[in-house]
């Protein structure tokens, strides 16, 4: 008897100390985490960005609003490095959405808007690939279809089993037409 | 014998004409596919073509499916495939719409059996249409605004912590319970010793005070008032206290020397008193 309970003083004894230590890491997690939450939301300016995938998306975010789209691209596709689905689909559409705006201020004659566009839907695809009911990203991509179709009478009903890619698979960074 | 010849050949015509007529149903026997939606179908839209093997008496061999996450043709993406023994499931997704609606054929895939024949899996037809109305314009059309940021959430971190300091103030309270017991009417004689001992820490105290409060929660343990002569006796009433023999031993020596004797000596000292009392209260509480 003195055993069993010598061992359930002990035991309640090492579940204060772990417990006690648990909090402390988790207390720490939870302070850095909303470290991250004050960058994202913007309530801490820094010049430093937190290396979370959340932090640089966010920047990302910004820096499209301060004209800054290379940048943005850049921080875009380091997010889709990411485990999180729905944060990788969202990279995939800001990123078409970057796409599609400098392929909309180009001349209809320029022949990098062709390009541009061709990387924007695969963007837009991609997006709707790892989540479906992201209806802005069907809404811009069928926008894309319209600036550049992609119909072909004679693929029509005739695909068997010939599959194609049809856009362009560039991924990341620009590419400029000669 | 003609009609002996007759009635043989009338048996084997009849048998050839069976087999043959077998043949051809089981070579008929159409592959069954079916569509979870076949019209109303938009750009993003997932669609789910079932194809029937029931029918089929040879299986399938796998590594002659389609490749999957490709585009197939002009408007589908193939994301999976599903394989069962009686179905399989291809799961397309729209990538692209025409301009109005359109009624499209799903591809048309040949597959290899088991037995090394090929097939050609049926297609069937659904209709995709556009959601964006370009009556007026793509000029007028603005695209969608990006996605804004969200915050990680905390919500799993802080109910951890809190799951974390309920079980450590549970199992804390337990302890003190155990040490200290509930109420001070309800503790037992040496953690109420110890209890008060350490209370004394935070006041001036002298080794007699101390010496009583030791000597008390002997008296409650044994029921009685205990004297040095009379420790043999607490010791087989309370057999778990015979470890520690030698102390109170020693401690009772030095108590009746100062309190009893003629030529009044120095008293137990308040740091061997309360390190008895701990180990009193440890083996009051094993016990």
């Amino acid at each position: 008897m003195n055993k069993l309970f010598h061992l359930a003083h002990w035991l309640l004894v090492a579940i204060v100390v772990i417990s006690v230590i648990a909090i402390g890491q988790a207390g720490y997690a939870l302070w850095q985490t909303n470290k991250v939450n004050a960058f994202i939301s913007g309530d801490v300016k820094s010049e430093l960005v937190p290396e979370h995938f959340k932090a640089q998306f966010s920047q990302a975010f910004r820096d499209v609003e301060q004209d800054k789209p290379d940048s943005a691209l850049e921080r875009l596709t380091t997010v889709l490095e990411t485990d999180d689905l729905d944060l990788e689909a969202a990279a995939f559409y800001n990123r078409g959405n970057i796409h599609l705006h400098e392929a909309q201020a180009m001349t209809a004659s320029d022949t990098a808007r062709i390009s541009l566009i061709g990387l924007a839907k695969q963007d837009y695809r991609d997006a709707l690939l790892l989540n479906s009911s992201l209806w802005d990203a069907r809404f811009n991509l069928e926008l894309a279809l319209l600036i550049v179709p992609e119909e072909s009478p004679g693929s029509i009903a005739s695909a068997k089993g010939k599959g194609s890619r049809v856009v362009i698979k560039a991924l990341g960074f620009r590419v400029d037409l000669p | 014998m003609i009609n002996l010849r007759y009635s043989i050949l009338k048996y084997v015509m009849f048998i050839i004409v069976t087999f043959y007529a077998g043949m051809s149903i089981a070579a008929d026997d159409p592959i069954n596919v079916s569509v979870d939606r076949t019209w109303g179908l938009l750009l993003g839209d997932e669609v789910n073509v079932k194809i029937d093997l029931t029918t089929l008496e040879q299986g399938i061999d796998q590594s002659s499916l389609p490749l999957e996450d490709k585009r197939y043709g002009t408007w589908l993406y193939l994301k999976t495939i599903d394989r069962t023994m009686s179905d399989l499931v291809f799961h397309y997704q729209i990538i692209n719409v025409p301009q109005k609606n359109t009624m499209i054929e799903i591809p048309i895939f040949d597959v290899k059996l088991s037995n090394e024949q090929w097939i050609t899996l049926p297609s069937t037809t659904i209709t995709i249409g556009p959601s964006l109305a370009v009556a007026e314009g793509i000029e007028n059309i603005t695209a969608k605004p990006d996605m804004k940021p969200t915050l990680i959430s905390t919500d799993d971190s802080v109910k951890r912590i809190q799951f974390l300091v309920f079980v450590a103030i549970v199992s804390g309270l337990i302890l003190v319970l155990w040490h200290f017991g509930w109420k001070a009417k309800n503790r037992q004689p040496f953690a109420q010793a110890v209890h008060d001992l350490s209370r004394l820490k935070f006041h001036t105290v002298t080794s007699d005070q101390a010496a009583r409060i030791l000597h008390t929660a002997f008296n409650h343990t044994a029921g009685t008032v205990v004297a040095y002569g009379e420790l043999d006796t607490l010791l087989k009433q309370r057999p778990w206290l015979l470890p520690l023999q030698a102390d109170i031993t020693l401690f009772y020596t030095q108590s009746e020397q100062h309190f009893f004797a003629r030529n009044v000596q120095q008293g137990p000292d308040i740091d061997s008193v309360r390190k008895l009392a701990k180990a009193c209260r440890v083996k009051e509480m094993l016990a």
